[in-house]
């Protein structure tokens, strides 16, 4: 899966093309590289199965007819992609109905996942299934409440009662670690 | 805060994970724009981020790929033969694409009597906003318009005052006037056994000959009579005149050359030839 959806540069370029010109053989492409990406970040922000296929629905139809002001020299294909599923995820979850659920379910996982002290943590000696279930729990929160729950940094900042420099250093810490995964 | 330490500060990680407003977004951009070192952070950031995402991944149920695609498809072929009908709107066509062509027109028409709708929706929207607007206004001006009333009302009654002050200081003026004169003759008229509590008084200049009455402290005339002055002249009654009614100012009565009394009668409406005598209610010898 993770070889499928990594598209490489040159086949990224390509496909570029053929969206620009509206092939759609190509919508087909992207939904066969990139699906399973986008669906289960949408499915890990609204949680609702059935809710998430209409995100991800709305995210092709999006992403096919805005196709002309994405840009590549701001980014990658899937970096774009990934924001338009994102937003209209957190859009959906931002909407009366969601907001009681949603919103409780990353201070769960600041609570149990706070426990654990970064004390002592040696990332070098622990494998990548370890890293991400028990090793920077109070640093992943920070990421997941923002990526799969729409906050702010000021909101994580207010929600944990951390001052805003600790929520931007421990970004830092858990995205420095997860390069460190991906070399 | 120079580049590294703009780097170290984890400000590119929140923007990657989606923490930072759109505010605070642009000026990370400014920063990536100018600084290649905190494009790169970025990116590496991003990609992070997206290798992260990836973990989460998961295939749809397989449903959902026809149902996209073929929402897309549609969606596109509309958007196509649309663009069609715009630009060969006089195309003469045969059966089957006549058929098309209906078809894209009822697509059309749906997308219009749509947007027709909110057209209308905005229009009634705007309808009621103005209509508010107006009554909102129209109660302001109502309300203006009232306090306008209201001002223009007091002035007159200041003016109305301001007159009726003029009018009583030119009344005392004129009777300090005539009072005061060296000319003047004050002659009291004392009330009749009949009407002992009346009583007036005559001031008569003796160089001009004219006469005023003071009938403050004659009893009030009944409304179909009329107090009215007269003249003693060797033992005859002249006429001075009638008094008006309920009349408490100093009046001018008529021009009398010589007289040893004065006496005022009470007479009926519009004043008598001769004095009814036991009408009379007040009398003073000069």
């Amino acid at each position: 899966m993770f070889l499928e959806t990594t598209v490489k540069n040159d086949s990224e370029e390509v496909l570029i093309e053929r969206l620009r010109a509206q092939d759609q053989k190509a919508i087909a492409l992207l939904y066969k590289n990139y699906s399973a990406a986008l669906y289960g970040v949408i499915l890990r922000i609204v949680k609702v199965e059935e809710v998430a296929e209409d995100v991800l629905q709305e995210s092709f139809v999006k992403i096919w007819y805005s196709f002309e002001s994405y840009d590549a020299q701001k980014g990658r294909l899937f970096t774009w992609m990934l924001n338009i599923s994102r937003n209209l995820a957190i859009d959906k979850i931002r909407s009366k109905q969601y907001r009681v659920s949603s919103k409780t379910d990353p201070m769960e996982e600041a609570a149990t996942g706070g426990m654990v002290s970064s004390d002592g943590i040696r990332p070098d000696h622990i494998g990548i299934k370890e890293i991400t279930e028990k090793l920077i729990p109070d640093q992943k929160v920070i990421i997941d409440m923002m990526y799969f729950g729409g906050y702010t940094q000021t909101e994580v900042a207010e929600t944990l009662n951390i001052p805003l420099g600790t929520v931007k250093t421990r970004a830092r810490m858990a995205i420095k670690m997860l390069a460190k995964l991906i070399k | 805060m120079n580049t590294q330490e703009y780097i170290e500060s984890g400000i590119l990680e929140v923007y990657a994970a989606g923490g930072l407003t759109d505010t605070e977004r642009a000026d990370v951009d400014r920063m990536a724009a100018l600084h290649p070192q905190v494009k790169a952070a970025l990116e590496e950031a991003h990609a992070a981020l997206e290798a992260y995402a990836l973990q989460h991944a998961q295939t749809p149920p397989a449903y959902l790929q026809d149902r996209i695609l073929q929402q897309i498809q549609q969606l596109s072929a509309s958007q196509a033969s649309n663009h069609q009908d715009t630009t060969a709107p006089t195309q003469i066509t045969d059966a089957p694409e006549a058929k098309v062509l209906s078809m894209t027109q009822a697509q059309q028409l749906a997308r219009h009597s749509r947007l027709g709708n909110s057209m209308r929706a905005a229009a009634v929207i705007l309808l009621l906003i103005s209509t508010a607007t107006n009554i909102y206004l129209f109660s302001e001006w109502k309300e203006a318009e009232q306090e306008l009333t209201i001002a223009q009302q007091s002035v007159k009654q200041y003016a109305y005052e301001t007159s009726q002050l003029e009018y009583r200081t030119d009344r005392t003026e004129n009777f300090l006037a005539v009072v005061r004169d060296p000319e003047t003759k004050a002659v009291a008229l004392k009330g009749t056994p009949q009407h002992a509590s009346a009583a007036a008084k005559v001031f008569w200049n003796q160089q001009t000959k004219e006469v005023f009455l003071d009938p403050a402290s004659l009893p009030k005339a009944p409304s179909d009579k009329q107090y009215q002055l007269w003249a003693l002249v060797d033992g005859k009654p002249v006429d001075a005149g009638v008094v008006a009614s309920s009349s408490d100012v100093l009046l001018r009565m008529k021009t009398i050359e010589k007289a040893q009394a004065f006496a005022v009668t009470l007479e009926p409406k519009g004043g008598s030839v001769n004095p009814t005598l036991d009408a009379m209610y007040v009398m003073g010898a000069i």
